[in-house]
């Protein structure tokens, strides 16, 4: 015989019939092209007319059993939702933990990625670095000559260039606004590998012949000139310059540096620096060449270094360079706790995944009793594994439907809350790959958790199952839950390490002593322009309602100011030799009411008088508690001694010492304070003020922002609450504490539940156990107790192994914890009585349960 | 399983099936039963429509199958033979007498004999 059946066919035919009948028809088929043959009637194709043959038959067997089948799943779906209605709080339960975790799981992975994973949107941004340096106070910037050098030599680098982003007010046809303005050198848009949508970008000859050119951002060309190409060679005013349209970027083309606020403007015109170089700080970008490595481009730079380093030692002293991929530096403050938090959540899903499991087996087990007496009355095997695998999956998909709802609003509640200036927070959308891989996970647990049961009823003859019943598990069982408990355990004990740090962590950045007292406290920076003296000026904001007092600090920033630099002064002993110890300061010039103002105590003496102004000889100076201690040791009569700053240059004899001051926020303690008399009759440059009010602040501010341009028109000095600008400072802090506090919170409850879940089932299990030990006179406190002892050595074990393992995941990041260390024993202790208070509690109610037995009717029940 | 109907009318291809099956007695299978009613009643019968026919009359209770030896010219395959219960040859006697009463008087005009 020449055909032959295929393969596939025959597979799918015995698929939809039973092995013989599917073997007997094709028997038939087989009689049927042997008796056309023999009859003269052969068909053409023999071959095709055999498979054709097999597909008839197998389709029609589908056909006709199609009613049969779907009155089949009908059932089974039926069973299935059965099963679900009649244990509600079950169900809900397993619903609510697995959303839960797929939707901490989808929101937390969304955040990472848009912020910290993706590459940023330029064309092999890999290879797009930052040359910086790092200083004493860590990252800092390279001086014009540096970057000269660079750009005219190097050769690892394929561009280099420099840029500042600011905002500046921008007219267009007779219209100011507030743009976001980027300064760049020539080589800018070669470092991006950026394009003009249309026009041109500026290069090289513009920067040097024709710096009133302008590029502008897609989004300012259709907003402003409606996407009409005639935009190119308008005019647009910044500040004062006027400067012609040459080019369009595409749309979607941003730096990401200024968080939320894309950069309208690009102009070939870096603002000249002049003074320390130091203090320029620039930090340009480069774009690798092809071929070259980070560490080559990072030697060649430091070669090219070299000889200017050594023609000025003390402009590179404490200085090195710093070259490093452009998105590390953007990602550098969240990175850390951003991946600690990724870690975490998947803790979480994997806790809230494993009791899914857990609960849904638990439960399987249990129905078996039930399942077995249908499978004596009759029902197919298939049918009743059907049942528990549709189960399973029905849940997983109710949970994937709920956690898709939990997501989207999680991720919009996240938005809300992160705190301002997170790199690219404004991209962060749901990440469908995350949530489709969320929602695969659970239909996955769905299937294990249905097929495990499943598989064993359909193997267990019906008698083993009806003895069975739902008790008595094997002892492997036992042993698997055993395991299960102590791991579930351990998961959650190293999670609350984590969380318990990051908590402990913003309790104690809030509740540091900042060294003033910032309640009801309004600062002033930057007030340029004033005509008056500066007693003149503090006795104008004194008639304001709700100022109770007012101080001055010249040429320098209030504490809490949200951006400023402040000078230092460089302090010595008046007799110290060469080698002897120096400490460096901020300076402040204040007025002598700065410190009752500020509320600043004094731990020696205390403020200079207004006389001591006009004494040039003994000129009074204030320092901090640090620098005396660096400067005198403990001596405790700093009063009277004398030092030597060096700008403002001079001997200055110390009035005071006051505790040390966190000018900028609670993690910045890097520089004491050093405090010099301002002359408040002839102010020069800026000035800032601090007021301290006698109402709420916030209702000051704005008269107080009223008096200031009613008395200097035209000028804008930013005046803050200095509550605000803590609470922005610690805002990230805030943000992650409440992030793994609500990690915690889930992987305690969901874990609590799982301890209970388990316990209550082992203790179903052992009924039979439990009763024959009450008959023979166990009394109720010692079946009690034998429970809770079990529960309480898998809580131990949990503990010895989760406690080690919570220090191991958090020990790499010590940095991102503020005043408690991942080695903090009390975090631990916390942790333990957390965990073994809660774990028992969960295993006290069914240990109640299980001494409550009535002997006869448990082992009847049997 | 289905409750066995013995008054569960047949249809034709049905009616025809059944005939056959019980005129072919211990040979009635698939092919047979194909070729038999092709043969005698000139109408056309693919094997196919004949096993699903044969399987839902199974499914009614009114036949039962078993499984015969292989043989070389079937590919090794075996032939799968139907036979009748008694409930069959009632199914039948019914359907026969439903179509006389239905057809009493109209023999003139169906020309029947």
């Amino acid at each position: 015989m020449s055909a032959k059946p295929s393969r596939v066919l025959v597979w799918l035919l015995r698929k939809v019939k039973s092995h013989a009948a599917a073997d007997a028809a094709m028997g038939d088929i087989l009689e049927d092209l042997a008796e056309r043959g023999a009859a003269g009637r052969a068909p053409r194709w023999p071959s095709l007319w055999l498979q054709r043959q097999l597909v008839v038959a197998a389709v029609s067997a589908i056909r006709a059993a199609a009613p049969r089948l779907a009155r089949a799943t009908g059932h089974t779906l039926r069973d299935a939702l059965r099963g679900l209605r009649r244990s509600p709080a079950h169900t809900l339960f397993i619903l609510l933990i697995l959303s839960a975790g797929m939707a901490a799981a989808t929101v937390t992975f969304s955040v990472v990625d848009a912020t910290i994973l993706r590459p940023l949107p330029f064309e092999e941004s890999d290879r797009i670095v930052r040359v910086g340096g790092l200083g004493v106070r860590g990252p800092t910037g390279i001086t014009q000559d540096d970057l000269l050098a660079i750009h005219r030599h190097a050769r690892s680098l394929e561009a280099v260039a420099s840029f500042m982003q600011t905002r500046t007010d921008v007219t267009i046809d007779g219209i100011t606004e507030e743009r976001v303005i980027v300064y760049g050198t020539a080589d800018l848009f070669r470092v991006l590998k950026l394009r003009a949508a249309i026009g041109e970008l500026w290069r090289q000859n513009h920067t040097t012949g024709d710096p009133h050119v302008v590029v502008i951002s897609h989004g300012l060309w259709q907003e402003r000139f409606a996407g009409d190409p005639a935009a190119l060679g308008r005019e647009v005013r910044t500040g004062k310059a006027a400067r012609r349209i040459i080019g369009v970027l595409p749309s979607g083309v941003d730096l990401p540096t200024f968080a939320g606020r894309g950069v309208d403007l690009w102009s070939p015109e870096m603002p000249a620096f002049r003074g320390n170089p130091r203090m320029a700080a620039l930090a340009p970008l480069g774009r690798l060449a092809p071929g070259v490595s980070l560490e080559q481009a990072t030697s060649e730079v430091a070669n090219l270094i070299a000889p200017l380093a050594a023609a000025n030692p003390s402009l590179y002293a404490n200085w090195r360079l710093d070259v490093r991929p452009w998105k590390e530096t953007l990602v550098r403050d969240i990175n850390g706790w951003m991946l600690l938090a990724l870690g975490s959540v998947a803790l979480v899903l994997l806790i809230a995944c494993a009791n899914a499991a857990n609960l849904m087996l638990t439960r399987s087990y249990e129905r078996a009793r039930e399942l077995a007496v249908r499978a004596v009355l009759g029902a197919p095997r298939r049918q009743l594994g059907a049942v528990l695998l549709i189960e399973s999956l029905m849940l997983a998909i109710a949970a994937s439907a709920f956690a898709l709802v939990f997501a989207m609003w999680g991720i919009e509640t996240v938005k809300s809350a992160l705190p301002a200036g997170v790199f690219r927070a404004e991209t962060i959308a749901l990440d469908q790959r995350v949530l489709l891989g969320s929602i695969l996970a659970a239909i996955a647990t769905g299937i294990v958790c249905g097929i495990v049961p499943a598989w064993q009823v359909s193997r267990v003859d019906a008698l083993t199952l009806v003895k069975a019943g739902g008790a008595g598990a094997p002892p492997r069982r036992r042993r698997w839950r055993s395991v299960f408990l102590v791991a579930q355990v351990s998961s959650v004990a190293a999670l609350l390490v984590v969380c318990t740090l990051f908590v402990a962590s913003f309790v104690r950045v809030v509740t540091i002593d900042l060294g003033f007292d910032r309640s009801n406290l309004i600062g002033i920076s930057t007030l340029i322009g004033y005509r008056g003296t500066i007693t003149d000026l503090q006795h104008e904001l004194r008639t304001v309602p709700g100022v109770a007092s007012v101080a001055a600090v010249g040429y320098s920033f209030p504490p809490l100011a949200p951006a400023g630099a402040w000078p230092f002064a460089r302090l010595t002993r008046h007799d110290a030799g060469p080698d002897e110890a120096d400490d460096e300061a901020e300076v402040y010039r204040v007025t002598p009411d700065y410190f009752d103002v500020a509320g600043i105590a004094f731990r020696q003496g205390a403020t200079w008088s207004a006389a001591a102004a006009t004494n040039e000889s003994a000129r009074p100076i204030v320092i901090d508690e640090r620098t005396a201690r660096k400067l005198f040791g403990d001596d405790t009569h700093v009063v009277g001694r004398v030092l030597r700053s060096s700008d403002p240059e001079g001997m200055f004899t110390v009035a005071g010492v006051v505790s040390y001051v966190h000018a900028r926020g609670p993690e910045h303690s890097e520089r004491s304070s050093a405090y010099y008399q301002v002359d408040p009759i002839r102010p020069r440059g800026w000035m800032g003020f601090l007021v301290r009010t006698s109402a709420p602040p916030s209702t000051v501010v704005r008269q107080v922002e009223q008096k200031l341009q009613a008395l200097v028109p035209g000028h804008h000095p930013e005046v803050y609450v200095a509550e605000d600008t803590f609470r922005r400072r610690t805002e990230t802090r805030r943000f992650n504490a409440a992030l793994m506090g609500l990690f915690a919170l889930l992987a305690v409850l969901i874990g609590c539940a799982g301890v209970y879940a388990s316990v209550a089932s082992a203790v179903v299990q052992q009924t039979r156990e439990i009763g024959v030990r009450l008959a023979l006179g166990a009394s109720a406190a010692e079946i009690r107790r034998s429970v809770l002892a079990q529960s309480g050595r898998h809580l131990l074990t949990g503990l010895a192994i989760g406690l080690p393992a919570g220090w191991l995941m958090s020990r790499g990041f010590g940095s991102i914890f503020f005043n408690v260390a991942p080695g903090d024993l009390s975090i631990y202790a916390v942790v333990a009585a957390v965990l073994a208070t809660v774990g028992l509690l969960a295993a006290a109610v069914p240990a109640r349960r299980a001494s409550r037995l009535d002997p006869v009717a448990s082992l009847r029940a049997q | 399983m289905r409750p066995k109907t013995s008054a569960a009318p047949l249809g034709e291809f049905e009616l025809l099936v059944l005939l056959s099956t019980l005129s072919l007695g211990e040979e009635a299978y698939p092919v047979s039963i194909a070729k038999d009613i092709e043969a005698r009643s000139g109408r056309k019968a693919s094997r196919t429509a004949v096993l699903i026919t044969l399987e839902r009359l199974e499914d009614k209770g009114l036949l039962t199958s078993r499984y015969g030896d292989p043989t070389p010219v079937r590919g090794g395959r075996p032939k799968r033979y139907f036979r009748p219960r008694p409930s069959a040859l009632e199914a039948v006697r019914q359907s026969l007498a439903r179509i006389r009463t239905m057809t009493a008087g109209l023999e003139s005009l169906l020309k029947l004999r």
